[in-house]
C-alpha cells in the first residue's frame, strides 16, 4: 500500500562512502608505515593526502608507477594496478577470511587488449635469417606472456578445435570456421635461432631498422628474465576458483582484421560472463618490509618488460601511430 | 636533512596511531568534519528548510484505492 502523501528520502547510513580497495583505514595505515620505511612511499605525501591513509596508499602506488615507465607501458597496454586484500577485488566480499594487513596483494587487471601485428615485421626478418621471424616471434611473445596473458593464433587454433566439437553434436547447425591455420605465415613454422645467434645478428643487422628491432628484442628479453612470476598459492587459487581466466592484455595477429582477430572478437563477447582472474597477483604481508620490497621489485620487472614490449612496438611496420590500438 | 627525518618520524607515528586504533583517521572521522565545517553545516539548514517548504506548500490530490482496498495510512 502506498504512502499517502509527502514523499520519501533513501537511507543512506550504511552506504559506503566509497569502494577502497583496501578494507579499512588501519590496514592502509599499517601498509604505508612499510612503504614509507622501505623507501617506496615519501612521508610529504601524508599532508597531500589529508589524513587519509588509503588516499595515500593509492597515491603513493600512482606516483611509483610514474617512475617505473607507465608512460611508456600506457601506450600499448590498458592495464589497471591496485594495492587490494582480496586476490579477486573486482568480486564482492563480506570480509569472511580476511587476514588484514598480513595478506594483501598487488593486483594487474586489464581494462582493454593492446593490439600488435606481427606481419610487416615477420617479412622485414626473413631477410637477414629464414629462421629469425619465428624467433622474433616467440621470444617476443614469450617474454610477454612471463606476467600478461598474450592473445594469439595458439588461442585461435583451440577456439577452432572447441567450435568442431560442438558442431559434431550439432549437426543441423550451420557455421563457417575461421581459418586460422592460413593466417599463420609460413616462416612461424621454422625452427628457432640459437639465444647465442640473436646478439650476433643485432650486431651484424644491414639496416638501422632491423638493427633496432633486434636490439629492442634482445632489451625485452632481458627485461622479462630479470625474476620469476609469482605462482598462485593456495589461498589465491582458492579465491579465484570461481572467476573467468585472465582478459588478454595484447592481442598479437598477423595481419589486421586476420582470422585470429576475428576469434578474438568472438570470444570478447564472452570473456566477462564472470569476473576475470587479474593478470598479476603479487602477495605481500603489509606489515613486514621485506616482503613490500620483493612484491615491488617483482612489479618493476612487469613493467620494464611491458615498457621494452610497448617501445618495440612502436618500432614494429605496420604498428605506427599516434595512440595505441586497443581491442 | 634533520627535518626530512623529522617528518619521517611524524607520519610514522600518526601512520602507527591510525594502525593500532589509537587514533581516527581523517577518513573516520565525518562527523568531527561535519561539526567544525561551517559551510557544511549550512548547506544542510538549506537542504533541510527547502524540503521543509515543500512540504508545507504542496497541495497532494489523493487518488482513490482501487475497490476492496484499504484506503492510505498517511
Amino acid at each position: 500500500m502506498p504512502p499517502g502523501g509527502g514523499f520519501v528520502l533513501p537511507r543512506l547510513d550504511g552506504i559506503p562512502k566509497g569502494y577502497p580497495a583496501l578494507a579499512n583505514e588501519a590496514t592502509a595505515a599499517a601498509v604505508a608505515r612499510t612503504l614509507i620505511q622501505t623507501g617506496i612511499a615519501e612521508p610529504e605525501r601524508w599532508a597531500q593526502a589529508k589524513g587519509s591513509a588509503t588516499e595515500f596508499v593509492r597515491a603513493t602506488l600512482d606516483d611509483w608507477l610514474d617512475r617505473h615507465g607507465r608512460a611508456v607501458v600506457e601506450r600499448n597496454f590498458y592495464l589497471d594496478v591496485a594495492l587490494t586484500d582480496h586476490a579477486d577485488p573486482q568480486s564482492w566480499h563480506d570480509g569472511e577470511g580476511w587476514a588484514g594487513p598480513q595478506r594483501l596483494y598487488i593486483s594487474v587487471e586489464v581494462e582493454s587488449a593492446g593490439y600488435v601485428v606481427f606481419g610487416p615485421t615477420l617479412r622485414l626478418l626473413e631477410k637477414v635469417h629464414f629462421r629469425l621471424p619465428a624467433t622474433f616471434y616467440q621470444r617476443f611473445v614469450g617474454s610477454v606472456e612471463r606476467w600478461v596473458r598474450v592473445y594469439d593464433h595458439r588461442d585461435g587454433l583451440e577456439r577452432v578445435e572447441q567450435i568442431k566439437e560442438w558442431l559434431a553434436g550439432e549437426p543441423e547447425a550451420e557455421y563457417e570456421l575461421p581459418d586460422v591455420e592460413n593466417a599463420i605465415p609460413a616462416c612461424m613454422k621454422r625452427r628457432l635461432l640459437s639465444d647465442r645467434s640473436l646478439p650476433r645478428m643485432a650486431r651484424q643487422a644491414r639496416s638501422s631498422r632491423r638493427k633496432r628491432l633486434l636490439r629492442g628484442l634482445l632489451t625485452l628479453v632481458e627485461k622479462a628474465n630479470q625474476t620469476e612470476r609469482p605462482v598462485a598459492d593456495e589461498d589465491v587459487s582458492e579465491q579465484l576458483q570461481d572467476n573467468n581466466p585472465p582478459v588478454p592484455a595484447l592481442l598479437a595477429v598477423f595481419e589486421r582484421s586476420d582470422a585470429i582477430e576475428g576469434c578474438f572478437d568472438e570470444e570478447a563477447q564472452t570473456m566477462l560472463e564472470a569476473p576475470p582472474e587479474p593478470n598479476v597477483i603479487l602477495p605481500l604481508n603489509g606489515r613486514d618490509a621485506t616482503s613490500v620490497a620483493s612484491a615491488f621489485e617483482k612489479l618493476a620487472c612487469m613493467t620494464q618488460t611491458l615498457a621494452a614490449a610497448s617501445a618495440l612496438i612502436e618500432l614494429m611496420p605496420g604498428n605506427e601511430r599516434t595512440e595505441g590500438a586497443r581491442k | 636533512m634533520a627535518k626530512m627525518t623529522e617528518l619521517r618520524e611524524a607520519v610514522l607515528e600518526e601512520l602507527g596511531a591510525i594502525a593500532q586504533g589509537r587514533c581516527e583517521s581523517a577518513q573516520d572521522q565525518m562527523v568531527g568534519r561535519f561539526l567544525k565545517w561551517e559551510d557544511w553545516q549550512r548547506a544542510s539548514q538549506a537542504v533541510q528548510r527547502g524540503l521543509s517548504a515543500e512540504e508545507r506548500n504542496r497541495q497532494p490530490a489523493f487518488l482513490s484505492p482501487p475497490p476492496g482496498w484499504l484506503p492510505p495510512l498517511s
